[in-house]
């Protein structure tokens, strides 16, 4: 295995050196593998939040795959009213897989900090300043570790926030799990090219993993796998979306007017030309039923074949995650943006909706 | 000339045995651009994306100078009629090779208060810290009481967002044989706020839905 650090950049191409009749040259070569390389690891961005929390259990939906090394945590505590400075509070963060494999917060892949282990304050005492007294927290996951750990790379992975806090003056205003960049070329993935096969006046070097055609394995890598994200919304389990509806209808605290579900804006991805069909995405959520009784969550979008269903089984009262749905984003509009809505519906007693996350599956 | 069609034209991989990228055959032009062409357009489309959204709720409390965006109360809770969120600290990338940011936009669906303006800001900064329209902000406002679509833009500049090292030290239990990663990024922190001028709890504004996403460069 050879690494090679890469900085964040994405070189110009200057087509008019490599026009039909030209010769290309040595540095066509190298040029090319950094911009396929920055292609496929450079713009990893799919991201799980919590738009904000006074405590309570969250989940959060992550789309594992390989090629990501790194996931940032970052958190901005801060007071909720006047803040007391005997309010703390702690994050524990754990981790679990469509197969059912789990990564306590005890685990060594859980870094110090958010496996409840800190009691957080605010600093300072009797004040109200939202944002000079906040505190900003930064914590690193590392994908390798968590597979280690037992987790299966390709499955969804589904992370549980627990925030308890002690006192109500204290809360967290926003939380995030994001893909970091990839900062190197690892000759053992599936993408990428280190530019010490391109040395001036040298032949380029050939053979598995390198060679020329790494450079579209590279860009095929970046345009199937780096997974955008459509939409995260994660609700506390004391108070999440609901539904006791047997027919589709907008569920409880996604309402905009009458029994119209809120509107969600997205801008799919456009690299396949403009269509109703030019985005498929996959959606998956976390939720419960109070009975034995299953129910459905819906997805209406512009993309052609919908509105696209999410058949729910029922779990009698537990948290789970659903299996994985596809739908498709309508990239035929003059601004590229298309509106999603959600409905539910469910057989007997009450579904529950914690999280809902739609991210691209490209095809 | 440029890099790219922005549009991604798919190239069978491996190529087989006609495949002019293995060893020892001339290099084409056409394939060579190709590539050049689909990985910018890679680069582009990958940085676009959803960054937050929030439920929203109900909200009746005015700027503190009515009119004026730059007052607005970033202090004030859901409770006292301001909705004022931190969007989160977000990377950000150049725009494909260009050396020009995306723009940045909150959407949002609002019904305005009776005879009373609706408005968003938003407000960008390098780092954590105090919300200010130092940096950089944008606004919109609505007199709607139907359910209606408000944006407000912020094309992003250079000035607006701050560079950071990152050197991930993930866990205690890191494999031996892991390589470690390290690098600089350019981020950007966002407040996302909204306001109503009718000053009464009994006449509210009703905001929904609030996205704040990446778009192409202004």
């Amino acid at each position: 295995m050879t690494t090679t650090p890469r900085t964040l950049i994405t070189p110009t191409f200057d087509l008019q050196t490599a026009k039909v009749r030209a010769t290309t040259r040595a540095t066509h070569g190298g040029t090319l593998a950094t911009l396929t390389s920055d292609a496929a690891g450079g713009h990893l961005g799919q991201c799980a939040r919590v738009f904000f929390s006074p405590g309570g259990t969250h989940n959060l939906i992550y789309w594992s795959r390989n090629g990501v090394k790194y996931l940032a945590v970052r958190a901005l505590l801060g007071p909720i009213g006047a803040y007391t400075i005997t309010h703390h509070l702690t994050l524990d963060l754990s981790a679990r897989d469509q197969t059912g494999n789990t990564v306590a917060s005890s685990s060594t892949a859980i870094p110090s900090g958010i496996k409840a282990d800190v009691q957080y304050h605010l600093p300072g005492n009797s004040f109200s300043d939202r944002w000079r007294n906040s505190s900003g927290l930064e914590w690193w996951l590392s994908v390798d570790e968590l597979v280690s750990a037992g987790l299966v790379i390709g499955e969804v992975w589904v992370f549980e926030l627990v925030i308890s806090t002690s006192g109500s003056s204290i809360g967290v205003e926003n939380f995030q799990i994001t893909e970091v960049p990839r900062f190197a070329v690892d000759s053992t993935e599936d993408f990428g090219q280190p530019l010490t096969d391109f040395l001036p006046r040298g032949v380029i070097v050939d053979g598995s993993p390198s060679g020329l055609q790494r450079l579209n394995e590279s860009v095929v890598w970046g345009y199937e796998n780096v997974f955008r994200t459509y939409h995260h919304r994660s609700y506390p389990h004391g108070s999440p979306l609901t539904t006791t509806s047997a027919t589709f209808t907008a569920m409880t605290g996604d309402v905009e007017s009458g029994s119209n579900p809120k509107k969600w804006i997205v801008r799919p991805r456009r690299l396949r030309g403009q269509s109703t069909s030019g985005c498929r995405v996959q959606w998956a959520t976390f939720y419960k039923t109070s009975g034995a009784s299953g129910g459905t969550l819906r997805l209406n979008s512009g993309g052609f074949g919908g509105p696209y269903d999410l058949v729910l089984a029922g779990t009698s009262g537990t948290w789970a995650l659903s299996n994985v749905a596809q739908a498709y984003l309508d990239t035929s509009a003059g601004e590229g943006l298309d509106t999603i809505t959600f409905q539910a519906k469910v057989t007997a007693g009450t579904l529950s909706v914690a999280t809902i996350g739609v991210v691209d599956d490209p095809e | 000339m440029t890099t790219t069609i922005d549009r991604y034209l798919k190239l069978a991989t491996p190529l087989g045995a006609a495949d002019p990228l293995r060893a020892n055959q001339p290099l084409g032009a056409g394939v060579v651009q190709i590539i050049a062409s689909n990985a910018t357009a890679v680069c582009r489309q990958d940085s676009m994306r959803t960054l937050w959204e929030h439920p929203g709720g109900d909200v009746w409390a005015d700027l503190a100078i009515p009119g004026l965006v730059e007052t607005f109360r970033w202090q004030n809770t859901l409770a006292l009629g301001t909705l004022a969120c931190f969007a989160g600290l977000h990377t950000v990338r150049f725009y494909g090779e260009r050396s020009v940011l995306p723009s940045l936009t909150v959407r949002a669906r609002v019904s305005s208060a009776t005879a009373a303006t609706t408005g968003v800001v938003v407000l960008v900064r390098p780092s954590y810290g105090d919300p200010s329209v130092t940096y950089g902000y944008a606004t919109d406002t609505t007199t709607s009481t139907s359910p209606t679509t408000i944006k407000a833009t912020l094309q992003l500049l250079q000035s607006m967002t701050g560079e950071r090292s990152l050197s991930p030290s993930p866990g205690s239990s890191t494999p031996a044989t892991e390589p470690t990663e390290s690098g600089d990024v350019r981020e950007v922190a966002v407040f996302v706020g909204f306001w109503c001028t009718s000053n009464s709890s009994g006449n509210k504004a009703a905001v929904h839905s609030l996205t704040l996403s990446l778009f192409d460069p202004q």
